[in-house]
């Protein structure tokens, strides 16, 4: 008998150009392999999401992507990230060009402690010279999209610090976008917040996938499920499985993915 | 591999024999039904009538229990299809029940010739007969997700199909021979589709057995 898998339309999640093309990574702390062999392609304008137990090399995958494993002595890569067809793992590559196009939020906020209006001007400031109504605008423009303008207007001048947790993580998000990255690396960025923050936040990631690819790294399966188009599980160090989302949770490939996805872990 | 948590097991286990404990009363329910049809007895539609309530109860419950753990445990892959699936099933099987009441009530008013009385007895027993083997294989396949066996139950309800098709046409003979008897084969034609009845639910309860074990879902599949 043959059966059609039918998962609604959710699960022919569009194929777009890809953004980011990993070949064969590896990763190494020192002698310790943190990554094996991981090939994948994430889609431009979309929502990737890497998901799998602490340890399965997910952050450390995350870290690779626009190097920041290379603030850190022993850590090395092998193998290729393509950015716009441009390895960005070769030393030649400009890593202040590499982290202006592709920004990261981190799981707990860090906003800097200066004003919510510096926060943001700051950033910009590394990369573009903008006159002192352009750069107004600018952050106007990353605090709406941050959905964190109405809220923060009236008082841009104080300490980014007196926000709420919630505020202060999409202040780094606003802060993230204001250079006009192309791609966002999110790491857990909902673990330390509430879930009406959390919410908002989930919110926002939908929205900002018009313009920019994502990828987040969560431990919250039902996250990954709600604002992602495409989830991998990684486990030990290797990709399990790079599936559509809406695929993974309802039948995952992998009897290894489904055994995590449904709590049937160790 | 079991669940981490152990509390999440015991409630898809208790789920599950929830279902099948319904599929018990069900069954029971078809069996009083079809011998009501032979015997003529009116204590036995009574008890169907009153055991019907006790089928509804279980549905509640079983939709319950379904609702409360994906609130709970926001499962995902096969726990989810098992959930989603079980909980269909006990939609089926209330609907068994209606169909099943439908008989009983049937039988009760009957009143008819002769040649009425052998047909609903012979050419219903033999369709109930059918619908019968069909429930009872579709729970087994279910209790222990055997897709061979619910495979085997998918492939049988078209028997069941044609033999109904069968019934209608040796009514519609007997009835243009004679309209006086229109009323009476009416009646065994209601009892005739209320059993088929039970047999497409069956291959339902069948389908969701291969939705949950292979993630595909056979329904309408041709």
């Amino acid at each position: 008998m043959a059966f059609q898998v039918s998962l609604g339309d959710t699960a022919v999640a569009e194929r777009t150009a890809t953004k980011l093309k990993i070949n064969n990574l590896n990763f190494f702390y020192g002698s310790f392999q943190g990554l094996r062999n991981i090939s994948l392609e994430i889609p431009e304008k979309q929502v990737t999401a890497f998901i799998g137990p602490s340890g399965c090399g997910k952050s450390t995958l995350l870290r690779v992507l626009n190097r920041m494993y290379s603030l850190y002595p022993g850590q090395r890569a092998e193998g290729e990230v393509l950015f716009n067809g441009q390895n960005v793992l070769d030393p030649k590559y400009d890593l202040n060009a590499l982290r202006g196009s592709v920004g990261m939020v981190f799981q707990k906020p860090t906003p800097f402690p200066m004003s919510i209006y510096d926060n943001i001007a700051f950033g910009v400031k590394l990369y573009e010279s903008l006159s002192k109504s352009d750069m107004d605008e600018r952050v106007e423009w990353a605090l709406k999209k941050a959905s964190l303008w109405t809220e923060a207007k009236d008082k841009l001048s104080q300490s980014g610090l007196s926000l709420s947790g919630g505020q202060q993580q999409r202040l780094c998000i606003a802060r993230g976008i204001a250079v006009k990255p192309e791609v966002l690396l999110l790491d857990e960025p909902t673990s330390a917040l509430d879930p009406i923050s959390t919410a908002r936040i989930e919110e926002l990631v939908s929205e900002l996938r018009t313009d920019y690819t994502i990828v987040i790294v969560t431990h919250n399966m039902q996250q990954a499920a709600r604002v992602s188009q495409h989830t991998a599980y990684m486990y030990l160090g290797e990709l399990v499985e790079f599936t559509p989302t809406a695929q993974i949770f309802v039948k995952p490939k992998d009897k290894r993915t489904e055994d995590y996805i449904t709590g049937r872990f160790g | 591999m079991e669940h981490t948590s152990k509390q999440f097991e015991i409630e898809l286990e208790d789920l599950r024999s929830g279902l099948l404990a319904m599929g018990g009363l069900v069954e029971a329910q078809l069996e009083r039904a079809l011998e009501a049809i032979a015997s003529h007895e009116e204590e036995l539609v009574e008890v169907v009538l009153r055991e019907e309530k006790r089928v509804n109860d279980k549905q509640l419950e079983l939709d319950r229990k379904g609702m409360e753990i994906i609130a709970k445990r926001q499962p995902a892959a096969v726990d989810l299809r098992q959930i989603i699936c079980t909980m269909q099933a006990v939609n089926d099987l209330e609907r068994i029940g209606d169909e099943i009441k439908k008989v009983a009530q049937r039988s009760a008013q009957f009143q008819a010739s002769e040649r009425f009385q052998l047909l609903r007895l012979n050419e219903v027993k033999h369709i109930g007969g059918l619908a019968q083997d069909m429930l009872k294989e579709a729970l087994n396949s279910f209790a222990r997700l055997d897709v061979i066996s619910a495979s085997e139950v998918i492939g049988r309800d078209s028997a069941v199909d044609d033999e109904f098709e069968r019934i209608m046409r040796l009514l519609v003979t007997y009835m243009m021979e004679d309209p006086r008897t229109i009323g009476a084969g009416l009646d065994v034609a209601f009892l005739a589709k209320a059993i088929e009845r039970v047999a497409d639910h069956a291959k339902n309860i069948s389908e969701y057995v291969i939705h949950i074990v292979q993630g595909q879902d056979p329904r309408h599949a041709g």
